[in-house]
């Protein structure tokens, strides 16, 4: 038993083999929740139980999480998810808590905790927490322990992703997100809307309740670039080096610019000097750069080989993502498209084509792995520790999603897709076209597994309604 | 009598009321200040706009200067012709009137001058007896409740089949509105991060909160519209809804207050404007220091200016839209607490489904005592106003809150008697 009375879980984490691959971070149900962990001889000295050199443990018994494509890092082999686990663990719950605190109407709270409900990736937690661990490791050395304030900047980091998430479903008119059906497919857009804002306005007191002037600042930035960024979707610019400039400012607006944020706000919730927040800050702006533009590297890539047609779901959008701009170098017909905004017929078709005769998505990937390398680059410079690792891996999984656990997520999914009680709606939703099925929102969300053709979903879907329809008579 | 929105309203003397009216004791002019002959709305506004130096229009111009607005602008054209609700809302967005946004910056700003501040005080930047925080204060309640109303201004949409034809125009018009209302709130929070007061902050936060839940408070009807509850039972009230003294930084009463007559209504009346307004103040005071006190009495100085704003906005609309005024609006919810008979006619639009008869219950509220008890509540009201008021020491702000309160209960009761 810990010093707070709780059992102690950690044993059964060494022993027990859980399939590879980040899970629902809903395992162990209630857990210690306090900020430190349990310490080996607990009730012993000290707040902070030597935790890192624990976990040092743990990693190194850890199996490689990788299929190999991942560089050897020697005996430490650190996957970021298992290593956070503990502290992630009650991050959704955490979010629906303070949600439901505040607010009688059931109908609302129900829109709002919607994408709370610990499917999806947790990505932006992830890292805020685990550079949280990081810096205070580069800090304060082996005794530092998770502030509950940077825990709560993983959560508002979460909610604002979700915030925006729900916002830009009604822009886009998306069907599908995280397996389910979006949330402007259940409710109308004005409920969506003030759902957001809801949760808004809960992220800013909890941001304000860390009473701290310079994280204030530095998380009120985020919204104001995340609505900018969406703006500027809106707008064209004319000249070809205008476009790729003003691609990467509404990348990072949209994308990096929470990553980064939430992490430089850790880093100045643990104290660390101005150089150590600004390095902070260097690697989320990478990383969410490199995450982003894997993204839409993954709308060319992954559509033609699960789907067997182009789907691409951003150039129907008339959006015009990195691989076209890279391919209107050697196909200067792709720039009237691109001014048109692809809604003539045939553009999407067209446009494919030539992103994938051209060397776009080479490109692409390049711009990719050269963020992903710099984050690393960056993250080496703090101080050595299982979480100053965890950042290095971080950044190869953003980069190698499409082989190591994204797929083994998605498939995953795949299989508690089917048993979710509002897929039930693929059935009720007849405009659902093939077309609408398969154009899914595009940022960092799952999508549907490689190898199942949307016949097979369908059928799938069919199976269960009428598996359910059984049971009820019975 | 009614309707323009630049009308400018006369008001009978304060003395000559007493003969007509039931109470007798209508605010001494010692609360209203020497020359509280006539009370006439634009020209208490304007001189309150003076005194605390209010830019006349909220539409600075600068913030229309904006690479974002004119995106959005430009796609506004695309909306002309279709009936999107924004259409409908733009013009009061824009134009200033009684029923709007423009004055809860001005009250905000009459309150904060009307407390002063301490001398420690006096190194900070001011003008007019205005700390330069509060005025950006004043700005940034103004931009949060205009963020919320255009949001407020999307259409219903749900999926392609129910809309019909005008789908695209209407999705359109929903990317603006969303846009622009979440450009608005983000400038908010970003203003509020410069203020380097997190207590204002959470504070300010909570009342957007609130905003959002009177969105969904009680009963919703087909068309997106609020419907009364049904009336409870006298002997089953546990409570009242003291929202004077609750904690205002958690949410705000409760659901048991649906049915409760006056208590629904003060609890709808407070989430949907009375928060935001009352927090405004509240906020004010933090900036200027003037302790959990002060707090306090500015917290209820703008939630009663709330209450009695809007008891003269449901009266008004009671009269002068007879055939789709608003179904939780004062007179209809006192009338349904009062005589709980009313009530039938809602609920049998409910179970037949079909629209309420509006002419119907428009006599049948006329037909019951519930106006008299309206007027009741205007003056109560007002006397709260003016007790209120009491403990904020510069005379002049203060007087011209009272100017404010009692023009707004003049023109109410002018309703009411005709």
């Amino acid at each position: 038993m810990c010093q707070f009375g709780h059992k102690v879980r950690r044993q059964t984490v060494f022993v027990k083999l859980k399939p590879p691959g980040p899970t629902p971070l809903r395992i162990f149900g209630r857990t210690c929740q306090r900020v430190t962990t349990c310490g080996p001889a607990c009730g012993s000295t000290g707040v902070v139980p030597a935790a890192a050199g624990a976990v040092r443990r743990l990693a190194s018994s850890l199996q490689s999480t990788s299929t190999g494509s991942l560089p050897d890092y020697g005996t430490q082999i650190v996957d970021p998810y298992r290593l956070l686990e503990d502290d992630l663990n009650g991050i959704y719950e955490d979010i629906r808590s303070e949600l439901e605190r505040n607010t009688n109407q059931a109908e609302l709270n129900t829109i709002a905790t919607y994408y709370f409900d610990g499917q999806g990736k947790a990505l932006r937690p992830m890292v805020a927490i685990l550079m949280a661990r990081a810096v205070n490791y580069h800090v304060y050395g082996e005794n530092s322990a998770l502030l509950p304030s940077q825990r709560q900047v993983a959560m508002i980091s979460e909610m604002i992703h979700s915030a925006s998430l729900i916002h830009d479903d009604v822009i886009d008119q998306s069907d599908f997100r995280r397996g389910k059906p979006s949330v402007n497919v259940l409710w109308n857009h004005k409920k969506v809307a003030m759902a957001g804002d809801f949760i808004l306005a809960v992220a800013s007191m909890m941001i304000a309740r860390l009473r701290s002037d310079e994280v204030t600042l530095v998380l009120s930035q985020v919204v104001t670039d995340l609505v900018q960024g969406e703006f500027m979707q809106l707008g064209s610019k004319e000249t070809e080096n205008e476009r790729f400039a003003h691609y990467l400012t509404k990348t990072y607006r949209k994308t990096a610019s929470l990553i980064a944020n939430s992490v430089k706000a850790v880093a100045l919730l643990s104290g660390a000097d101005e150089a150590t927040s600004e390095l902070a800050f260097q690697y989320g702006r990478n990383l969410g750069l490199s995450f982003q533009l894997v993204d839409d590297l993954l709308d060319f890539v992954s559509s033609a080989q699960a789907m067997g047609k182009p789907t691409a779901a951003d150039l129907r959008l008339g959006l015009a993502t990195a691989p076209v701009l890279f391919a209107c170098e050697k196909y200067p017909e792709l720039n009237p498209m691109i001014m048109r905004r692809f809604q003539e017929a045939g553009d999407v078709e067209k446009a494919f084509e030539l992103v994938h005769k051209s060397r776009g998505l080479e490109q692409t990937r390049f711009l990719a792995r050269k963020h992903g390398l710099e984050a690393a680059r960056l993250a080496a410079e703090l101080a050595d520790s299982p979480y100053q690792k965890g950042l290095v891996v971080t950044t190869d999984l953003v980069l190698n999603r499409i082989k190591t656990y994204r797929a083994r997520f998605v498939a995953q999914r795949a299989r508690t897709v089917e048993k979710h009680p509002s897929f039930q709606c693929v059935r009720t939703l007849p405009e659902l076209s093939e077309r609408s099925l398969l154009i899914q929102r595009v940022r960092g969300t799952d999508r549907l597994p490689k190898f199942e053709s949307v016949q097979s979903l369908l059928e799938r879907s069919e199976r269960a309604l009428v598996k359910q329809r059984v049971r009820a008579l019975e | 009598m009614g309707g323009g929105i630049m009308d400018i309203y006369h008001i009978r003397n304060g003395r000559s009321l007493m003969v007509t009216g039931w109470h007798t004791s209508f605010p001494p002019s010692s609360c209203l200040g020497p020359d509280s002959g006539e009370l006439n709305w634009r020209a208490v506004v304007s001189e309150a706009e003076q005194m605390v130096g209010y830019p006349t229009s909220f539409l600075n111009l600068r913030w229309l200067f904006n690479d974002e607005i004119a995106v959005a602008a430009t796609q506004l054209r695309k909306l002309v012709g279709t009936n999107h609700p924004l259409l409908k809302s733009a013009k009061n967005i824009l134009v200033g009137s009684k029923s709007n946004l423009q004055s809860v910056g001005l009250v905000v700003l009459l309150v904060s001058k009307a407390a002063g501040f301490g001398p420690d005080q006096l190194v900070e930047q001011h003008s007019s007896g205005v700390l330069n925080a509060q005025r950006a204060l004043a700005e940034i309640v103004e931009m949060k409740r205009t963020g919320h109303i255009i949001h407020k201004a999307m259409a219903n949409l749900r999926d392609r089949r129910a809309s019909g034809g005008q789908y695209e125009d209407l999705l359109c018009g929903n990317k603006i509105v969303l846009l622009s209302g979440d450009y608005l709130l983000a400038k908010c929070l970003k203003h509020l991060g410069d203020l380097r007061n997190n207590e204002v902050t959470e504070l300010i936060s909570t009342g957007l909160r609130d905003l959002v839940e009177g969105d969904f408070f009680g009963e919703i009807d087909a068309d997106g519209n609020p419907l009364p509850s049904k009336p409870k039972a006298s002997n089953t009230i546990e409570r009242n809804y003291d929202w004077e003294n609750e904690n205002n930084l958690g949410k705000l009463g409760s659901n048991d207050f649906l049915g409760q007559g006056k208590d629904e209504w003060k609890l709808r009346t407070m989430l949907t404007s009375g928060s935001l307004l009352a927090k405004g103040c509240q906020a004010a005071m933090m900036l200027s220091k003037q302790g959990m006190e002060m707090e306090r009495e500015a917290y209820r100085l703008g939630g009663h200016l709330a209450m009695i704003w809007q008891l003269y906005l449901d009266v008004k609309d009671f009269f002068t839209h007879p055939h789709s005024y608003s179904l939780v609006g004062a007179p209809v919810i006192i009338a349904i607490w009062e005589y709980p008979t009313v009530y039938g006619h809602i609920f049998e639009a409910k179970l037949e489904k079909r629209g309420v008869d509006f002419k119907q219950l428009f006599y049948a509220v006329r037909s019951t005592r519930a106006l008299e008890y309206l007027r009741l509540l205007l003056h109560e009201e007002l006397m709260a106003v003016v007790r209120c008021t009491e403990r904020f020491p510069v005379e002049d702000a203060r007087l011209a809150l009272n100017k404010m309160a009692a023009s707004i209960h003049s023109e109410a009761v002018q309703f009411l008697d005709s």
